[in-house]
């Protein structure tokens, strides 16, 4: 099969993935190539600011680190669930990790946001007012914790970077811990360079496991997709 | 086109999906004020400007924009605004509740009238030494009644707005409203026939008379009065775009109008709105029909020598 019908086929099975679970691993996908350029194959990356596309994610000490990252705030422990810039407006859509030096005891964590909005309810969150706890572009604008964009169903959340803005936030936000309390997470070690991860972040909630001494090295490269291939 | 012009986004000013988030907010707040009818008042009032200006930019955010000022205009298009300084500037409530009565279907001119009111009141409330709000009765009924139908142009349900237990209430609230003036109205008929039974036969006779002079098709729709039977009048307000029909020279315009009042000169039966217009079967929608010379309509420049003969170079 030639190369041009293999990568359809295989962004047709990413598709349904996506689909199906809100996320796709690729074990040892295209090993020799870059994030950049895998990221470019199966998606279309997004730079965020100035700089490039894809970033080298490294564990870091939380007095290595600043207040305003995870790192910062958790260090080498365990990162909670989140979905990633919950407190954008429009958050990105999908997220793409890439092993390039993996640990099999830093799993990444996923929790599908559909088992909570199932477990919580649709109205609850929908009605679930909170704000960024910073200004974002100057503002705090009201955001609601589950929305439509479209025909989409969008989530966010993470406990730290927003916050209820009104008593239905506050419930809204209350229910999601307590939900997040019982949902079993699946674990997704990326391990083997090249290991790739695509997550739908408008679904799934992820999480990083604590790194224990010895992998502090873990690297992985991060990119945003506006959508896949 | 060979090119169009990008537009930038809606500013937040005038994005529909904001203001109605803040609506929601300041609804949770009126909720939360409990039985405290002054805070809660004023909640209500401002919840009520914030859905209804939400619902009026889901049309389009244009319709917020003071347009007196250009500045706006560029600004609500997300384009580039040249002045320094600037501050964008919206239209006032009262506007806004008019636009309302234009376009989102279903907000009518009572529910207009009534929310200009409730305004009114937190004008008085926040700018007087006043306390409109305290003691106000019997409010929550018509409130959300004009509260539901921005919603809906909106897609959204009251339970959505206030929640499970607060949009269960609003209902109940909204039907206890609806109820009392359709018995009030019914009231109103059966004084009326009373009174009209309690008169001469010649005094009815002369109402009767009076009624039917005065009742034309060119003041209103003729309708039968419920309380005396003499020809009265329903007057409407237009709904939808009209008609019209060209035939010949002569244009027909037809407009569809919905009920607003009722007025019997021959029993002085009066009857104002839709809801109770409804209970007394007097709600259907009528037909206005107008037809004129196509000339009225269209022509700019009018024969400035009508009343002459026709132009002849040489009169014979």
């Amino acid at each position: 099969m030639d190369e041009g019908r293999n990568v359809k086929r295989r962004g047709m099975e990413i598709g349904v993935a996506l689909r199906e679970q809100g996320y796709v691993f690729l074990s040892a996908f295209r090993a020799a190539e870059s994030g950049a350029s895998v990221a470019e194959l199966l998606g279309v990356p997004v730079a965020l600011g100035s700089g490039p596309a894809v970033h080298a994610l490294r564990p870091h000490r939380e007095e290595d680190s600043t207040p305003n990252t995870y790192s910062g705030l958790f260090g080498h422990g365990s990162f909670p669930f989140h979905s990633d810039l919950a407190h954008w407006s429009r958050p990105p859509r999908y997220l793409f990790l890439r092993a390039v030096i993996g640990y099999a005891c830093v799993p990444t964590l996923l929790i599908d946001g559909n088992a909570i909005v199932s477990g919580v309810g649709a109205s609850t969150l929908r009605r679930a007012l909170v704000r960024p706890r910073r200004p974002v572009k100057g503002g705090r604008p009201l955001l609601r914790l589950y929305d439509e964009v479209g025909s989409e169903a969008l989530l966010r959340w993470d406990q730290t970077f927003i916050k209820p803005a009104s008593g239905a936030g506050r419930e809204g936000f209350a229910r999601v811990m307590a939900a997040l309390e019982y949902v079993e997470p699946v674990s997704i070690p990326l391990v083997e360079r090249g290991d790739t991860l695509i997550i739908n972040n408008w679904r799934m909630l992820h999480a990083r496991a604590a790194v224990p001494e010895g992998c502090e090295d873990r690297l992985l490269e991060r990119a945003y997709l506006e959508g896949v291939r | 086109m060979k090119r169009t012009v990008k537009l930038g986004d809606t500013p937040k000013e005038w994005d529909a999906q904001a203001l109605y988030d803040k609506a929601q907010l300041y609804a949770e707040r009126m909720i939360a004020a409990g039985e405290e009818d002054g805070e809660k008042l004023l909640w209500s009032a401002l919840a009520l400007e914030l859905l209804a200006r939400a619902a009026l930019a889901n049309v389009s955010p244009v319709l917020l924009v003071d347009a007196k000022k250009e500045t706006n205009l560029a600004y609500v298009f997300g384009l580039p605004v040249r002045e320094s300084k600037f501050k964008p500037s919206s239209i006032s409530i009262e506007q806004v509740f008019a636009r309302l009565n234009n376009v989102v279907e279903g907000f009518i001119e009572q529910h207009r009238e009534y929310c200009v009111v409730h305004m009114g009141y937190r004008s008085g409330e926040l700018h007087s030494g006043d306390c409109p709000f305290e003691g106000l009765q019997n409010w929550e009924g018509p409130y959300y009644q004009a509260v539901e139908i921005l919603l809906k142009s909106l897609g959204y349900e009251l339970k959505e707005y206030l929640g499970d237990e607060e949009g269960e209430t609003a209902r109940k609230q909204i039907e206890a409203y609806a109820d009392k003036g359709a018995q009030a109205v019914k009231k109103d008929v059966e004084d009326s026939k009373k009174a009209w039974a309690a008169l001469e036969d010649a005094e009815r006779v002369k109402g009767v008379a009076k009624a039917e002079a005065w009742a034309t098709r060119d003041k209103g729709h003729r309708e039968k009065c419920p309380a005396c039977e003499s020809v009265a009048l329903v007057f409407g307000e237009p709904v939808g775009s009209p008609e019209r029909e060209i035939d010949g020279d002569f244009i027909t315009e037809t407009q569809t109008m919905l009920p607003r009042k009722f007025e019997c000169i021959a029993c002085g039966l009066k009857i104002s709105g839709l809801a109770k217009l409804t209970v007394v079967n007097l709600g259907a929608k009528f037909k206005n029909t107008q037809t004129f010379d196509g000339y009225e309509l269209f022509a700019e420049n009018p024969d400035p020598y009508a009343g002459y003969e026709d132009d002849n170079n040489e009169p014979y």
